[in-house]
């Protein structure tokens, strides 16, 4: 047990780090998605007529006789012709690829050209195989050789097959998570950084909060600190209240929608992040330091020690440690809750499975996948923050309901 | 010759109860004060009013000839010449032993490091904690906690020392220890102010004793006269009481 919960720290300990680093430098792990060649390749020759096929000759899809075009040469999913003969040219084909195969006899089909209908004589290429998502695209040559007299020039069409997602439930979900791996990484990098970093920044606002908050102890006030100490106490009390009545979702659409914040829906959704949980932090704390014993308030005093010594070298210690595995689990609560900062446009894990699931029209598997990356993380953080409190001595809590 | 503290007329209410009711006490240097009574007579309050842990209603305090109610008077510097030893030890449970006895040295003296360390490691040894200074307050026993305490307050090289019942809270068996150590600086001739239920200690190392009894001083006497021969039936039916 003491074993995987070793593993699983470990785990959370490079998520973070990935979390971190992303935050910090945005897409710094695209190397996870591969890029594509995608020009055609041509051999250079001076004869007049071969340049002229070698500039016309097309690829047409099975289904519209319709040209394929780069674009959908580079996702290719379906059958398509070639043609054998661009007007004096004769042309030959070659495919690297095992999963394509050519007919050897030759059809005639009908395509739109600029002179109207033209008959051209082709032969057909057959897609085989799809590679599987763990294979990821396969990039193809087709090599046109055009035969015009003696002369001769080659064309080289570059094109890429794309998985296919499986029609079940469990390779559909498989194929989801392998296949968009990277994406889900990103949003997973966002929304751990977020989370974390709306923690943090969370914590220190709730530090000034708590602060305003406290009993002054010191019997001896002016008057006008006396107005002053209650002011702060309103104003603690009231953002307290604002941040934790209204749902993190009213306030992102207000500060983003409303205000627009910062000019940038990152920053923006930090913001929200971090004002949210700094009211619910400064609770805790305030709980922490309440928890600790009046009488080691009065032992500082006693020793001299003013108002703020015996905050910082004797309460708040103790508060803290305290409240530690409560503000963890605010941690945890943000990692599931900045997925409502999707609806300011930040591409967070959930609004990027939103994306995922929109590619194949496969909602199940998406969200199916998207709750078990959530699970993992919060199970994870979780155990890796107990394991913390258990090194640092601090009372361990069980994840308390979300907010 | 000139009182280290003097009280007079002290009144303190809580809200609407008023707990004491005009005090008149000095307090001379080296002198052991022991303040004996039921509870809930003011004695602690008493206590508590001398470093203004509470603020006293009415009256005055001058402690070391500086009047308390002055408000030009820093409170913390004062209350760091007075080391109050508490019923609950209130040990600080974010430190060490050590870091116990340290820690306002440092900050409210601004005594260096290797100083307030050796300091304190001194006045370990003097309470009999000297092998415990690198423990957890938490692992001590009560009478040990008390001991740290009382090294704690002298850390401060206080001038008075304020004992509100330090026994109170201890099994029969430590009270022994920590009442040693309070006899044996008692001999040494540090001024001080306790409030305590053990008569046998007011009786053996008190120059003077008081018996407060609902929040005015009833009694003071020495030591020997006030056991012997108390005046006032209230003391007597007090010790009577309390003796067997």
């Amino acid at each position: 047990m003491i074993r995987i919960n070793k593993i699983i720290f470990k785990i959370f300990l490079v998520g973070l780090t990935f979390g971190l680093i992303n935050a910090i430098i945005p897409n710094s792990f695209s190397f996870f998605s591969k890029a594509i060649p995608l020009e055609n390749a041509i051999l250079e020759t001076d004869n007049p007529v071969l340049i002229e096929a070698i500039e016309n000759v097309k690829l047409y899809s099975v289904y519209n006789y319709q040209t394929l075009t780069d674009a959908k040469l580079e996702q290719l999913s379906t059958d398509f012709f070639l043609p054998i003969a661009y007007s004096d040219v004769d042309i030959s084909w070659k495919i690297d690829s095992s999963r394509i195969s050519l007919t050897s006899t030759t059809e005639y089909i009908t395509i739109q050209s600029i002179s109207g209908e033209v008959e051209i004589e082709v032969i057909y290429a057959h897609i085989e195989s799809f590679p599987t998502a763990l294979q990821g695209n396969e990039t193809f040559y087709i090599t046109a050789t055009m035969t015009y007299g003696s002369n001769e020039a080659t064309k080289v069409f570059v094109g890429s097959l794309s998985p296919v997602i499986p029609s079940d439930f469990f390779g559909g979900a498989f194929f989801t998570f392998v296949r968009y791996f990277s994406l889900f990484l990103e949003g997973v990098t966002t929304t751990l950084g977020l989370s974390l970093a709306g923690t943090v920044i969370g914590f220190i606002i709730a530090l000034g909060l708590v602060f305003m908050r406290l009993d002054q102890k010191n019997i001896r006030t002016t008057k006008l600190s006396k107005i002053l100490k209650r002011m702060m106490i309103s104003f603690s009390k009231f953002y307290v209240t604002i941040f934790r009545g209204t749902p993190m979702i009213v306030q992102a659409a207000f500060f983003w929608y409303g205000l627009g914040l910062f000019g940038d829906a990152m920053l923006c959704g930090l913001f929200v992040v971090s004002v949210n949980t700094a009211a619910y932090i400064a609770e805790i704390l305030r709980g922490g330091i309440g928890s600790v014993d009046s009488g080691q308030a009065e032992a500082a005093r006693s020793l001299g020690m003013t108002n703020f010594q015996s905050m910082r070298y004797v309460i708040f210690p103790q508060a803290i440690k305290n409240s530690m595995p409560a503000i963890g689990n605010e941690f945890v609560i943000n990692i599931k809750d900045t997925s409502v900062l999707s609806i300011i446009g930040i591409f967070e894990l959930f609004n990027q499975t939103r994306k995922i699931a929109g590619m194949h029209y496969r909602q199940l598997e998406a969200y199916f996948v998207v709750g078990l990356i959530y699970l993992f993380l919060t199970y994870s953080v979780t155990k890796g923050l107990q394991a913390i409190e258990k090194k640092l001595d601090m009372p361990v809590k069980e994840l308390t309901s979300s907010n | 010759m000139e009182p280290v503290i003097k009280i007079r007329d002290l009144k303190k209410s809580f809200s609407n109860v008023e707990v004491l009711k005009g005090i008149n006490l000095d307090i001379y240097d080296s002198e052991v004060l022991c303040i004996i009574g039921s509870s809930g007579s003011g004695k602690s309050t008493l206590l508590r009013c001398l470093n203004l842990l509470e603020e006293p209603t009415s009256g005055e305090i001058s402690f070391d000839n500086q009047n308390l109610q002055d408000y030009s008077v820093d409170l913390n510097q004062l209350r760091a010449k007075m080391g109050m030893v508490f019923q609950s030890f209130n040990l600080f449970n974010n430190m060490n032993v050590l870091s116990n006895c340290t820690i306002s040295p440092m900050k409210v003296l601004h005594t260096s490091k290797e100083e307030a360390n050796k300091n304190a490691l001194e006045l370990l040894d003097l309470v009999g904690m000297k092998d415990f200074a690198y423990q957890n307050p938490k692992k001590l026993s009560g009478g040990q906690k008390q001991r740290v305490a009382i090294a704690r307050a002298l850390a401060m090289n206080p001038k008075v020392m304020l004992f509100d019942e330090p026994t109170s809270a201890l099994d029969p068996e430590m009270v022994g220890e920590v009442l040693e150590v309070m006899n044996s600086l008692a001999k040494k001739g540090m001024t001080m102010i306790v409030v305590t239920h053990e008569m046998g200690f007011a009786r053996d190392v008190a120059t003077r004793v008081i018996f407060m009894d609902g929040g005015v001083v009833l009694e003071e006497n020495t030591p020997k006269l006030i056991f012997s021969s108390p005046k006032e039936e209230r003391t007597k039916a007090f010790l009577r009481r309390v003796i067997n």
